[in-house]
């Protein structure tokens, strides 16, 4: 077998992956409820993919003759703060499954997710990472990172790599180091093996967050049935960017977000500030929906019935995402994001812009997709309001209404903007926002009885 | 209420059958196979016969060929390859050779640095170093 061989290769980044994985889902001990396996196991992946880039980007800072050694004290760390602030037994009990002729549904639900997740697993993992945004932006950076065991302030500064989005968060390049560092080399075929693992953690979390909140087995298999086989996200030409990680942070910010508004434990503010933090330290929209989220808190601090909630929930929010923003500042300076200039806001053709955005939204994204985007809306509308599920809805409601105005800003044009970057902001919206249908959908009553969601207990 | 729910699994039907659409089992058998041909062949064949390269698999070659042969002391690397794109072209070449610095066709070379020239164009004013297949690593 030579060196760089593959199957060796996927052997040694899984083990460390798993190994992540496995820290991080100690360190959840104080972050999710005990006996909400699904839900750990999703937020174990976050936790330990936040202690991989942390802990390099701490080495790196630190100048560590070994960048790997990072991680593995974070992760001695983060295990001990999970056992020592470990949650008890969650507050909603014992979640029983579906009986009779819904099982054979779920089942075959949840057979569709799986193959949904295979399907990723092989476009992912056929080939050495090769989208052009991997190259020259987050493998750029990750490769330079790791062999000079530092952040070169050069790829922050030189005009030459402006192409590379010096303003990005870096927080994906530094997982990416991290996970050569422990290797001891760069291997950017089995890297590949982290995207299916986000598409899992995502299925993870969105079908635990369900049933905890009260959904049937039936909804919330089918939410992860039509996560798991979203293409526009789960594709080849994405895998090595941003997006399938973004809509994983997403998704964990929204439901968070709902949960601390509701205090349902002692661990959906925990979780809220490990959500922010990973939003923000994964790509600008993750910032930007995390300050969505703030404003959404702040207003709930003065309308909404529970203020105190609202205020605590808004603190754990903001301190993380604010300080991974100055952390980023501090490490490589402040860089303008390219591609959208806020002093069109000013130009009195804005309104022009606007309606030539909404005119290249529709022909590049809408026009052919029609049908599935009525569907979706049928789902949303066939629902019924519940409030958990409502936030997760204006969290992303609000994010696809700035996506849709975006464009109006872009000194290249509107339909620049539309053309390469708008539908992959879109796609990385679906996890948060299948969670707010089916959360919807959950609240329907069946058969004359309470809707599920309202029943504290046992639901079936 | 039933008409609701009627309305939803109508909906949530459609949308299930147009995404299986875009996830057919021949494309899985597809990316499977090639995912086995990879477990044979080195990284850099992988690459060679990847998506990334497609553009011109002999400017790949080319880069790695390079990247080999460069002098040890050479501080960047300024690359001129006027008929490759920059999108999946030149950035694919930025990749592959960092952590070494690039910069796409300067106007001058900072000190230190090597030129990497693909293709019978040459930049004026520098000397051969070393002649590659497909282009050339020429010096002030």
């Amino acid at each position: 077998m030579s060196a760089d061989a593959l199957g060796g290769a996927l052997l040694a980044t899984a083990a460390v992956v798993a190994a992540a994985w496995a820290a991080g889902a100690a360190a959840c001990a104080a972050l999710v409820p005990r006996g909400r396996r699904a839900e750990r196991i999703g937020w174990g992946f976050a936790a330990g993919t936040a202690i991989l880039a942390a802990g390099t980007g701490a080495a790196y800072s630190a100048a560590l003759g070994s960048p790997a050694i990072g991680p593995i004290l974070l992760a001695a760390v983060a295990a001990g703060l999970g056992r020592r602030f470990a949650l008890g037994d969650d507050p909603v009990g014992t979640l029983r499954g579906p009986g009779g002729r819904l099982a054979a549904v779920t089942a075959a639900l949840a057979a569709v997710a799986l193959y949904g997740l295979i399907v990723y697993a092989a476009r992912a993992l056929a080939e050495p990472l090769w989208p052009n945004d991997y190259f020259a932006i987050w493998g750029m950076k990750a490769k330079t990172f790791f062999a000079e065991r530092a952040i070169p302030l050069r790829l922050f500064t030189w005009p030459s790599f402006e192409f590379s989005n010096p303003g990005y968060p870096l927080g994906l390049p530094l997982l990416y180091a991290g996970i050569a560092s422990i290797l001891g080399r760069w291997e950017d075929h089995a890297l590949a093996l982290l995207f299916p693992c986000w598409l899992a953690a995502t299925l993870a979390v969105l079908y635990g967050w369900l049933r905890r909140r009260g959904a049937p087995p039936t909804v919330a298999a089918a939410a992860g049935a039509a996560v798991a086989c979203f293409a526009p996200l789960y594709a080849a030409p994405l895998t090595g960017m941003a997006e399938a990680p973004l809509a994983f942070a997403l998704l964990l910010l929204g439901t968070a977000l709902a949960d601390a508004m509701d205090e349902t434990d002692p661990g959906a503010r925990r979780r809220l500030a490990l959500a922010a933090a990973v939003a923000a330290g994964t790509k600008n929209e993750g910032l930007f929906v995390a300050g969505i989220a703030a404003l959404l808190l702040a207003a709930a601090a003065f309308v909404g019935r529970d203020r105190a909630a609202a205020r605590r929930a808004a603190l754990a929010l903001i301190v993380p995402a604010v300080a991974c923003a100055l952390l980023h500042r501090l490490a490589v300076g402040s860089h303008p994001v390219r591609g959208i200039d806020l002093a069109y806001l000013k130009r009195p053709d804005l309104g022009d812009r606007l309606a030539e955005a909404l005119r290249a939204t529709w022909t590049v994204h809408l026009r052919s997709s029609w049908l599935p985007i009525a569907a979706c809306l049928v789902l949303l509308l066939a629902g019924r309001s519940v409030a958990h599920g409502n936030r997760l809805l204006l969290l992303g409601g609000l994010g696809a209404a700035t996506y849709l105005f975006l464009p109006a800003l872009c000194p290249y044009g509107p339909l620049w903007l539309v053309t390469w970057t708008q539908g992959r902001n879109f796609a990385s919206l679906a996890p948060l926002l299948a969670a707010a249908v089916a959360a919807r959908l959950a609240a329907l009553p069946r058969g004359g009885a309470a809707p599920l969601s309202a029943t504290a207990g046992v639901v079936t | 209420m039933i008409a609701r729910r009627a309305a939803a699994l109508a909906a949530y039907t459609l949308l299930l059958v147009t995404l299986l659409r875009f996830a057919p089992p021949a494309e899985l058998g597809a990316r499977a196979a090639l995912l086995g041909r990879g477990f044979a062949l080195p990284h850099a064949e992988r690459r060679a016969e990847g998506r990334g390269t497609e553009y011109d698999r002999a400017f790949f070659r080319f880069l790695l060929e390079a990247r080999d042969l460069l002098p040890l002391d050479a501080r960047g690397v300024a690359l001129y390859a006027p008929d490759i794109p920059e999108w999946g072209g030149l950035y694919l070449a930025v990749y592959e050779l960092a952590p070494i610095p690039v910069a796409l066709a300067p106007r001058r070379l900072p000190e230190g640095w090597v030129a990497l020239a693909y293709g019978p164009a040459r930049p004026s004013g520098l000397r051969l170093v070393r002649e590659l297949s497909g282009g050339a690593i020429l010096a002030p």
